[in-house]
């Protein structure tokens, strides 16, 4: 694994952007990313119960209307 | 026609006052009438580095207190005709003007100038809201750090909410060589995280710091940080100008050193 990161490095750049993006999540809806993965496993939890989800693969995406904007 | 513009960034130090001087002295040389204001009440800056420092006699604090007329206030830059700067007050804090205050003022100031400019401070209080009151259109002036994408993010969110009605970017101090390696976001990465228009992109560049240690805009000069401001100032006045394409000078630059080896 190590070796397999050693010659796999991650780029700055890429580091910067995963992290930005999970940020300005959090940042727009005014929650933190523990919050965030605290819904998900809420809505996978609840969906399950009537029907088959792999929770593994399931992607929930928060988007922003402009109407309606509380800061 | 004219238009009142807020320069912001949510962050300190990305470069507004500077964006701010140069983008002002561009419209100016392209012969429009300009005022720059500042707005950073405390810790006015845009007098230094437009190189105006020794002529402030009235600031913006005293024209909306009424202790002088805004003529009197505004400093004529002798160098660019149709260039104003109105100063900010350095021994007050961002109290003594409010937003509506500022409303008034730039209304005024709409009838004699064609672009009124508002140098923003930093941070998203007071200074924040009375800087954007008046604005039509705002630019947002990031760099490619996350702390100042981030803060960036949070001023275009406040904008919307303020329904200011359009936003722009501009992205600077950019460094080719660390981008080329993946160790800097460019210009894309940037624009696609914010989600916004694109007004331009500026390089860092050494000449940015020695124009304003002699307080003089690089606007009009041939540096690149210069090229680009022009270009954006150009855009703002309509022009479809295509971003600075830094490979493609060195390229020519490589081909004119190349002729000089050859001899």
């Amino acid at each position: 694994m190590r070796i397999k990161s050693l010659f796999h490095k991650k780029k700055s750049k890429e580091v910067a952007k995963d992290r930005l993006k999970i940020l300005l999540i959090s940042d727009r809806i005014n929650c933190s990313p523990e919050t965030m993965e605290m819904i998900k496993k809420d809505i996978a939890k609840v969906l399950s119960r009537y029907i088959q989800i792999d929770p593994g693969k399931m992607e929930i995406e928060v988007s922003k209307r402009k109407i309606n904007v509380f800061w | 026609m004219s238009e009142v513009i807020v320069i912001t960034s949510g962050k300190g130090g990305v470069g507004k006052t500077t964006t701010c001087a140069n983008i002002g002295t561009g419209l100016a040389c392209q012969g429009k009438k300009v005022v720059l204001i500042d707005t950073d009440i405390g810790l006015r800056n845009l007098d230094v580095v437009m190189g105006l420092e020794n002529r402030i006699v009235y600031n913006l604090v005293d024209v909306v207190e009424g202790n002088c007329r805004v003529k009197q206030a505004l400093i004529k830059d002798k160098r660019y005709p149709g260039l104003y700067l109105l100063p900010c007050a350095q021994t007050r804090d961002k109290t003594a003007v409010n937003p509506e205050q500022m409303k008034k003022l730039t209304a005024q100031l709409k009838e004699q100038f064609d672009y009124i400019l508002l140098d923003c401070p930093a941070g998203i209080e007071q200074g924040f809201q009375n800087a954007i009151a008046g604005a039509d259109r705002a630019i947002v002036v990031t760099t490619p750090e996350v702390s100042a994408i981030r803060d960036a993010d949070r001023i275009i969110g406040l904008l919307h909410a303020y329904e200011v009605g359009r936003i722009d970017l501009i992205v600077n101090r950019l460094r080719n060589d660390m981008i080329k390696r993946g160790d800097m976001m460019s210009v894309a990465d940037v624009v696609d995280i914010l989600s916004v228009d694109l007004l331009g992109a500026v390089y860092d560049d050494e000449a940015v710091v020695v124009s304003t240690n002699h307080g003089e805009p690089l606007v009009c000069g041939n540096s690149v940080a210069g090229r680009a401001y022009m270009n954006i100032s150009n855009r703002i006045l309509g022009q479809e100008v295509p971003l600075l394409d830094l490979e493609k000078e060195k390229s020519v630059w490589f081909r004119f050193t190349g002729i000089f080896q050859k001899l």
